[in-house]
């Protein structure tokens, strides 16, 4: 049977400012505890209690949303809350206030808990200094594999304690502090003209701080962004891995259809047109067209050489005399001017329908173009006679790609769209940033000229 | 998020899979119905709405 574990011992002192009685949950391990009646701050690293820092009654109160001697656990080891402190910094005149906790395990030792406005962050000292490193230009350090970078020099001062602490905590207390940030984690150090302290935040929701110190109500509600807060849009690789996925699908669906695709060519003659030459308008012999209701490409190739054609074009079915109404210009012209030679247009083009049904078809084909000695819409006047050379060829079920390049950008939408939010929290973040402490220097510094 | 986009992207390709598929144009023609059997052998009774085209559109 295993040895029960002792409960931890509160020792119990006077405090020689007040003669209240000061709790001390610390077991020796603390070294400075403040009287929670007067405030005074005591010396408690040995049996004689010294007196460190007494006030008067103009010390602000502040009560710690998790009371002194709360025990809770963090990591499976259960902690109790020794000690609270308030801290504050003042950033372009504004002071931004939040709260310490000290937490102490006897076998696992100190621990500690921040709060700012709802955001709770689960402290740890550093056991290796962190390496100094640079992230695109940007001051950053390197400690257990992660790249951190700064994101804030600031000086803040101690307003208020209450409880135990491991070190000798003083009251107005300012030491400089920078925060490397790469969340969930960040890295903070402080320095003071002694030494300087390096410690590893988590950050960690409200609820599961309430849920491990079993507290009634509920947390405050998180205001803002904080600088190490998880980016609630979470990475954006694995909906990039689907793009790439789904566009490499769309490749491949578009060529399996496309080899489908029949494509076969149900008729191809060749014709002339002589404009002014009597009716234009005449029919092909009739060509079948297989299978259900599948798309119809008309292909023209013509001699054109600087001058148009028109196809009015009717595919009528022999059985149900459904006609399918369309046309088709081809054009062609070539030139050369000061900037060189120019084409615009083509010789060949085509024009294609869906939806045909199988059955008995033929063309009706009203070839059409300027006839001799009309004006063109140039004010030139068309001369002498002329021939076009052209070429009909019907297909059937020609492969289509269009829907896969229609398709393509709106599988984009929602990876951008991720984009956007993911960039849009971390430039909240990051809009609250002080990498260089201006802000806090030029406070200091206004406070110097008052 | 990830698992909307593939269900989302999913959709979108078996759509344009579908339309790929069937060969699917916008372009459907202007259907007219019962022609005479007669166009066969007189093409220019049939009046089609794309007759009387005169443009020009070309040239630099």
């Amino acid at each position: 049977m295993p040895a029960l574990r002792p409960e931890p011992k509160i020792r119990a002192i006077s405090c020689p400012n007040c003669g209240s009685s000061v709790e001390l949950r610390g077991m020796g391990s603390s070294l400075s505890a403040a009287c929670s009646s007067c405030l005074s701050i005591l010396d408690v690293s040995d049996e004689k209690v010294k007196l460190l820092q007494r006030f008067g009654k103009k010390v602000e109160r502040f009560t710690p949303k998790i009371p002194l001697g709360t025990r809770g656990k963090f990591d499976g080891q259960l902690y109790e809350v020794t000690g609270f402190q308030r801290r504050a910094i003042v950033a372009d005149g504004t002071e931004y206030c939040w709260d310490e906790y000290v937490l102490y395990n006897p076998f696992r030792g100190f621990r500690y808990l921040s709060e700012y406005a709802g955001h709770w962050n689960d402290i740890l000292p550093v056991t290796a200094l962190p390496s100094p490193d640079n992230m695109m230009g940007h001051a950053a350090v390197s400690y257990d594999g992660r790249k951190y970078k700064l994101f804030q020099t600031s000086i803040p001062k101690t307003k208020f304690v209450l409880g135990e602490f491991p070190w000798r905590v003083n009251l107005n207390d300012t030491v400089t502090a920078k925060d490397f940030v790469d969340a969930p984690y960040s890295l903070a150090s402080e320095t003071d003209d002694k030494e300087t302290t390096w410690s590893q935040a988590k950050y960690v929701p409200g609820k599961d701080i309430w849920t491990a110190f079993q507290l009634k109500d509920s947390p405050p509600v998180p205001q803002g962004v904080y600088s190490n807060q998880p980016n609630p849009n979470g990475s954006t690789k694995p909906i990039w891995v689907l793009t790439a996925f789904f566009s490499a699908l769309l490749l491949v669906t578009m060529s399996i259809t496309s080899m489908l695709a029949a494509g076969e060519t149900v008729f191809q003659s060749k014709y002339y047109f002589v404009p002014g030459s009597g009716e234009p308008s005449f029919v092909t012999p009739t060509f079948d067209m297989k299978g259900g209701e599948k798309n119809v490409e008309v292909r023209i190739n013509t001699d054109l050489s600087n001058d148009w054609m028109y196809l009015g074009l009717a595919l009528i079915n022999e059985g149900t005399g459904t006609a399918y109404d369309f046309g088709k210009e081809v054009s062609y012209y070539s030139g050369s001017d000061s900037d060189g030679s120019w084409t615009e247009g083509d010789r060949a083009d085509s024009v294609s329908i869906g939806g045909v049904p199988g059955g008995k078809y033929y063309l009706r084909v009203e070839p059409d173009m300027d006839k001799p000695g009309a004006a063109t819409a140039l004010g030139s006047t068309v001369s002498g006679a002329k021939r076009v050379n052209y070429q009909i060829t019907v297909r059937r079920d020609v492969a289509v790609i269009w829907p896969y390049f229609v398709v393509w950008p709106f599988l984009l939408i929602p990876p951008l769209w991720a984009v956007i939010r993911r960039a849009t929290f971390e430039g909240k973040r990051w809009a609250e940033s002080d990498p260089s402490g201006d802000s806090a220097n030029s406070s200091s510094e206004d406070e110097d000229d008052d | 998020m990830t698992k909307f986009y593939g269900g989302y992207g999913l959709l979108l390709t078996l759509f344009s899979g579908y339309l790929g598929y069937q060969g699917f144009m916008f372009n459907k023609g202007d259907q007219v119905r019962n022609v005479p059997r007669s166009v066969r052998d007189n093409p220019g009774s049939y009046r089609s709405i794309y007759s009387n085209y005169h443009r020009y559109t070309g040239g630099k």
